[in-house]
């Protein structure tokens, strides 16, 4: 029964959360800085565990995608790993930009 | 004055007709120069109209020739247009795409290790972890590894490290379901990939047979909060179906199993704060409960019932700045049987496990420009494991060194050669030396 109760939180949590991810996404697109806050978190966090990829090994989506998995394993914070992502698409020097 | 004016008037008409037949020449000759300006000017006239006549020509035959390369220009625009047209509605497609991205990384290794004594120098077929990450949006995120290696009797092994499913929350939570990673420490969760794991092998302890947990299924809420502008404090909760006896007493397992046999929740996580210095410090707890119900064992063995408690907890440091990599990590756990009146309970004894190792890696590109030089690094760590039955240590107990130089051909490509030497504590088991030779591929 425990479980349940634990499963039903975590649901709910969800539900509420999702609108609040997606409304700071939104936010995130307008801010200018966050190529400079991109590039300086980068450098600090990446390299706690493990060397630092080059941005040029992979694409805009494989950085979208991959970012989001170090954000999981590393305990980073949502916007900090937007800023990341920010900064590795623009440096990343892919032809084709969405 | 009459034969005058008769003379006069005599006169007159021959001057008027002398007059007029000199009016008459005059003319007559007027007449021809004039005919001749005229067919001079007629047949300049007509020249300039050849000319005219010869430029239209040109210019139609001009005109017709860029008609046919217009048409040829046209023809290849139609091409054109429909080969955008193609391209766009390609684009559109994969524009339409994105809410769904996936992601192909893992590593892989391969070396080869001589042990001291009677073992025999071996090549290592090393392992190939390949690991899927496919997200839908910003919202949830489906990430698997793989564990594929040869055993020793020549066997494809092929287990499941991790299989889970990440709801991105909130900026500071993220819910996970599967089966995961143990968040305890921080070597298991983070560094064990070859490619990330300056040492060819793992630290004493973790592993088979020691206290570090490898995985759980259940579920966790992590993720991180922006303290103040110099610290993140991070968290990782999890609840899962925890860990079981192991087949010798003195050893538990500790991977994630796929059904729980006891009803017995696993309840642990980290806790760690990290400086914008890059200096981590990291506090884990586990308590989960451990029970068996005997009976007749595949090897013919009978095991009494037996239940326990399960506690562990641990610390871990890193600083991981520059050239510096340096990392410690303390794990204690106990295992403390529940005595029960039921007739055939209480056959656990008490087991404890102690591990910690220190650990310290700097690159030489610290202290030198050179391209080779600065590739090499040398490392060094020291750990101890201790387990003890009823107080009593047990024969795996050992302290380990470990001496190595990676030369990093790329920032996710190493090559590493160390010595590990394990004293074992008690002098029953002989001491080993291992040479040890690896190559990782982070992909």
């Amino acid at each position: 029964m425990k479980i349940i109760k634990y499963i039903m939180a975590a649901a709910l949590m969800t539900t509420v959360s999702a609108g609040l991810a997606v409304e700071a996404a939104e936010k995130a697109k307008k801010d200018p800085m966050q190529l400079v806050r991109g590039a300086k978190a980068w450098a600090q966090t990446c390299s706690r565990c493990h060397n630092m990829r080059a941005p040029k090994e992979l694409t805009d989506e494989e950085w979208e995608v991959s970012a989001t998995h170090m954000r999981v394993r590393a305990n980073l914070p949502g916007d900090m790993v937007r800023d990341i992502i920010v900064f590795l698409k623009a440096s990343n020097n892919e032809k084709v930009k969405k | 004055m009459y034969r005058q004016l008769k003379k006069k008037i005599l006169y007159a008409p021959l001057f008027t007709s002398m007059l007029l037949m000199s009016g008459g020449v005059a003319q007559s000759q007027e007449t021809a120069v004039d005919f001749k300006n005229k067919i001079i000017e007629l047949e300049q006239r007509i020249s300039g109209l050849e000319l005219l006549k010869q430029e239209l020509q040109d210019l139609k035959t001009s005109l017709e020739e860029k008609d046919q390369i217009m048409t040829v220009k046209e023809e290849r625009l139609d091409t054109e247009i429909k080969s955008i047209k193609s391209l766009r509605k390609t684009l559109s497609v994969r524009e339409a795409r994105p809410a769904a991205k996936w992601h192909l990384a893992g590593y892989a290794d391969v070396g080869f290790e001589a042990v001291s004594g009677d073992a025999k120098d071996t090549f290592v077929a090393g392992k190939f972890n390949p690991s899927f990450h496919f997200q839908f949006k910003d919202w949830i995120m489906f990430e698997s590894e793989l564990e594929i290696e040869t055993s020793e009797d020549g066997e494809t092994q092929i287990a499941v490290e991790y299989s889970q499913l990440n709801f991105l929350l909130h900026d500071n939570a993220t819910l996970v379901v599967g089966k995961f990673l143990s968040p305890i420490g921080q070597f298991q969760e983070r560094l064990h990939p070859s490619w990330i794991n300056r040492v060819v092998n793992m630290p004493a302890g973790f592993g088979h047979g020691g206290v570090q947990p490898t995985s759980d299924v259940g579920f966790m809420l992590r993720g991180g909060v922006a303290a103040s502008d110099d610290f993140t404090f991070t968290y990782a909760l999890a609840v899962g179906n925890g860990p079981r006896f192991g087949h010798d007493e003195d050893e538990l397992e500790l991977e994630g199993f796929g059904r729980d046999n006891d009803s017995n929740k696993s309840l642990g996580g980290r806790l760690a704060f990290v400086h914008k210095s890059s200096f981590e410090l990291g506090f884990s707890y586990l308590d989960a409960g451990l029970s068996s119900e005997g009976g007749l064992q595949p090897d013919g063995d009978i095991e009494p019932a037996k239940s326990a408690d399960y506690r562990l907890w641990g610390m871990d440091m890193a600083y991981s700045k520059g050239p510096w990599d340096i990392r410690a990590e303390y794990l204690n756990s106990k295992s403390t049987p529940v005595v029960v009146l039921e007739e055939g309970h209480g056959g656990a004894e008490p087991v404890s496990w102690e591990t910690w190792y220190a650990q310290v890696a700097y690159r030489l590109s610290g202290i030198s420009d050179n391209p080779v030089i600065g590739k090499i690094e040398p490392v060094l760590r020291y750990g101890e494991f201790k387990v003890r039955v009823e107080d009593v240590l047990m024969a795996s107990s050992e302290k380990r060194w470990n001496l190595g130089v990676n030369y990093w051909l790329a920032p996710t490509i190493v090559v590493k050669a160390g010595i590990e030497r394990r004293n074992f504590i008690l002098v029953s088991r002989t001491d080993e030396t291992r040479y040890q030779l690896q190559m990782a591929y982070g992909f």
